[in-house]
């Protein structure tokens, strides 16, 4: 919005390709705090891993955009749990 | 002069986590984009900002991101392969301007990817401070789903401009966010290449992202595995099965079934081949 008085705290900003991002100051309304309580079992989300590289195996060669977006999830995961176990 | 930036302090509320969980767990869609945009806008709001964005049409030369900036303090094997994808990035060029799309559903599309670019970009804006790796996970979950769902169906509706500038912004993200964590950084890029086709350096990023990861490490398996049905696919069978001979060596007890019955599956392969 070229030429409006942005709103005191604005922050904005350009990137090398195009993008012009204004970061408006609001009220929060969210509670703070990690809470690990609510992380998901961690032989859940192991078995849901395991599972989706049983999955992706047995799309090598057959369906190759889905054997990657498997991985691709499977990789999420994995870096999660691997997250949380430096954690404790 | 450089100008300092805002700096702004991101907390992970429950209900941000719990979505986040579900949305790693759940199956993958389109969907899976827009609820991942939806707790990126969220979390920002918990630090006290909102974004709002627009594109601004370039009237000058195209220009395109081929290099990605390498940093002063990256270990000479980053460097080097840094270096090395520099040489051969193959991305599309940045589009002069976006078109005004008319259908409602090509409008929605188009302003999904804008607002992917836009917080994939964030970190170029304001300096993000608390829960700031919490962000940089969802952000790594954006990266994922916008390769395997958005910028295919950008490309299938024909929204070329859109998903050309969204491919330079993700690369550009991966160097920006990721450079200080070269498994995920390879991981995320080898993705990227495969996705663009580009099958060779896709392939030689996925092996950098299983080397940079150590084996008790959770995502050992699963990047490993990547690069094995990257071998398999290629056809490089000799490959393959070296790297399932050093997993079953290597991998963790439990994991110990797996790695074998990827060899077993090699040999499977091997013999299907020598059969013709």
């Amino acid at each position: 919005m070229r030429g409006s008085p942005s709103p005191p705290g604005t922050v904005t900003g350009t990137s090398r390709v195009r993008l012009r991002v204004r970061c408006v100051p609001v009220m929060s309304s969210t509670i703070g705090g990690d809470d690990p309580a609510h992380d998901l079992d961690p032989d859940e989300k192991d078995r849901f891993e395991r599972e989706l590289r049983k999955s992706a195996r047995e799309l090598v060669g057959r369906d190759i955009r889905r054997r990657r977006r498997l991985l691709a999830q499977a990789n999420e995961v994995s870096r999660e749990k691997s997250k949380r176990a430096h954690q404790k | 002069m450089t100008k300092e930036k805002h700096q702004i302090e991101v907390r992970a509320s429950r209900s941000a986590l719990k979505l986040y969980q579900s949305l790693l767990m759940g199956e993958w869609k389109l969907d899976t984009v827009r609820q991942t945009v939806a707790l990126l806008l969220a979390l920002l709001r918990s630090g006290g900002v909102s974004l709002s964005f627009r594109w601004e049409t370039r009237s000058k030369q195209h220009r395109k991101i081929k290099k990605v900036p390498v940093p002063d303090f990256a270990s000479d094997g980053f460097r080097e392969r840094l270096e090395e994808l520099n040489e051969q990035a193959d991305l599309p060029d940045v589009p002069q301007s976006l078109p005004s799309r008319r259908t409602t559903e090509n409008i929605e599309l188009a302003q999904l990817s804008t607002m992917c670019g836009a917080l994939l970009d964030v970190q170029t804006i304001v300096d993000v401070r608390g829960d700031d790796g919490f962000l940089k996970d969802v952000q790594s979950l954006l990266v994922a789903t916008c390769i395997h769902e958005l910028l295919p169906e950008l490309q299938a509706k024909g929204l070329h401009d859109e998903h050309d500038l969204l491919v330079n912004l993700i690369a550009r993200h991966l160097v920006i966010v990721w450079r200080n964590e070269p498994g995920q950084f390879f991981f995320l890029q080898g993705s990227l290449l495969e996705y663009l086709g580009n099958r060779d350096h896709a392939g030689a990023a996925l092996e950098a992202a299983f080397r940079a990861t150590p084996p008790d490490a959770h995502e050992y398996l699963t990047r490993a595995q990547a690069v094995w049905s990257y071998f398999i696919e290629e056809g490089r069978l000799g490959d393959a099965e070296e790297l399932a001979l050093r997993l079953v060596r290597s991998v963790r007890e439990d994991d110990l079934a797996e790695a074998t019955g990827l060899l077993r599956d090699t040999y499977g392969y091997v013999h299907r081949q020598a059969s013709g």
